[in-house]
């Protein structure tokens, strides 16, 4: 699957990270990977994230394209869902259009949803990367390839290692894209990785983490610990 | 990439970054790290960080061997050396020792400096930025294995991309030491990434809204 402005393809089916600093990049990059789609009527577009990114999104598609997409979205070329704070439902919510997109013969489909943090109304962050390392098995035999984007300028550094780095078999940085030395397949990552979340043990000191104020031990009580 | 007896196999000389969360996996890491080398008389510590850091990665070792450290710090083969603000400075205080060391004939260094991001007594981000890029240059005439300890509870994600990632050649992580593939050679690093830093475009495109925007110039320690 190319992309737009530079020679580099991603395979499907393909799940990796973009990391990018600040809203400027992000709406170049959104470009590069998801504008060919809009050329050829045989791709779709699934487009994510917490409640009002797929807007959003889209709207940045817009502004990089210079037209209305409203006529893609009303014929669900291009369509638009959201995360949800139960990651069960998240996954569904990602799954069930991109294999209805799949169904309707679109070849290939392109998803692109942001990751995100500590944030109202949107998964725990433990839970965030159990979704994570999860998409890759569930979109198998699928020529569906998905761009998680990870903003430097927000994001807490673990979110970047143990989301974009560990969970995304390639990354996308200053538009390159390469192998994740650090990537880890689902079930390894549930062992060596998701039990072990330092911020979920008892004895690990909070004072300085860099994100929001919750307190992780409640956050640990309610986390699934899968 | 592993020694036969399980332990990370690094190359000499060689810049690492060790990504680890929280205090306690520091302190693991970097006393198995600087344990190896106490046990051999041939090779040398250094503990390098903000003031005071050093200190404590001294008190971790004592901790973890049982014993006082003092007669090897007095003797030489230990040194604790300080960050500096001045980035010029604190390259000094980082090549220094290791020429001292190289001097006495020590085999090989063992090299642990904390990194500290937007701190009072460090090098701004940009310029510690440049210090760990131009840290591979220094250290290939030395045998040196350099660790860069980042902890991701505290850094920003752009210290892990920008530093972690694109400065060091070799990642440590989980116990595991690989190879990394976004490292960038020097010079790259200085042409595509110091000089098109994100936060420093976002501030000249600050600097030259109109004014009356309601904006100013950032804080260049604010990123």
């Amino acid at each position: 699957m190319r992309f737009a402005r530079s020679e580099q393809q991603v395979a499907t089916p393909g799940h990796f990270a973009l990391v990018h600093h600040g809203e400027v990049e992000l709406r170049e990059r959104l470009f590069d990977f998801l504008s060919p789609a809009l050329d050829d009527p045989k791709q779709a577009i699934y487009l994510c994230g917490p409640p009002g990114w797929a807007s959003r999104l889209l709207g940045y598609l817009e502004m990089s394209v210079g037209r209305s997409l409203r006529a893609e979205v009303t014929e669900r070329r291009i369509i638009l869902g959201k995360g949800d704070r139960d990651v069960d439902q998240q996954l569904q919510n990602l799954f069930d259009p991109v294999r209805e997109l799949c169904d309707r013969g679109f070849s290939p489909v392109r998803v692109a949803g942001p990751a995100a943090w500590d944030e109202p109304g949107y998964a725990a962050p433990e839970d965030f990367l159990w979704y994570e390392s999860r998409i890759l098995r569930g979109i198998e035999g699928l020529p569906v390839a998905i761009m998680c984007t990870y903003d430097a300028a927000r994001l807490p550094a673990s979110a970047l290692l143990y989301g974009a780095f560990e969970t995304h078999s390639h990354t996308l940085t200053k538009g390159v894209l390469s192998e994740s030395p650090s990537f880890l397949a689902a079930d390894a990552y549930l062992k060596t990785r998701l039990i072990h979340l330092r911020w979920l043990e008892p004895d690990e000191k909070r004072g300085e983490v860099n994100s929001a104020s919750e307190d992780r031990r409640e956050r640990g009580r309610r986390s699934r610990k899968r | 990439m592993r020694t036969s007896s399980g332990a990370p196999a690094y190359p000499i000389p060689s810049h690492v970054a060790l990504l680890h969360y929280g205090e306690s996996e520091l302190r693991d890491a970097v006393s198995e790290f600087l344990l190896a080398g106490l046990d051999r008389p041939s090779e040398a510590l250094v503990c390098f960080g903000e003031p005071g850091v050093g200190e404590r990665l001294l008190r971790y070792l004592e901790s973890r061997v049982g014993r006082d450290l003092s007669p090897d710090y007095r003797a030489g083969r230990i040194v604790v050396g300080a960050a500096d603000p001045d980035v010029d400075r604190q390259l000094q205080n980082v090549i220094a020792p290791l020429e001292a060391l190289r001097a006495s004939g020590f085999a090989l260094v063992r090299f642990v400096g904390i990194v500290a991001w937007n701190a009072p007594d460090f090098p701004p981000p940009e310029d510690f930025l440049w210090f760990e890029s131009k840290l591979n240059e220094v250290i290939s005439g030395f045998p040196v294995i350099g660790l860069c300890p980042y902890d991701l509870a505290r850094m920003p994600a752009r210290a892990i991309v920008y530093g972690a990632l694109e400065t060091h050649p070799f990642v440590l992580s989980g116990g595991a030491l690989r190879q990394n593939p976004q490292f960038m050679a020097p010079d790259r690093y200085l042409r595509e990434r110091l000089l098109t830093l994100p936060w420093l475009q976002d501030e000249v495109r600050t600097a030259i809204q109109p004014l009356g925007g309601g904006v100013g110039i950032h804080d260049r320690h604010d990123p």
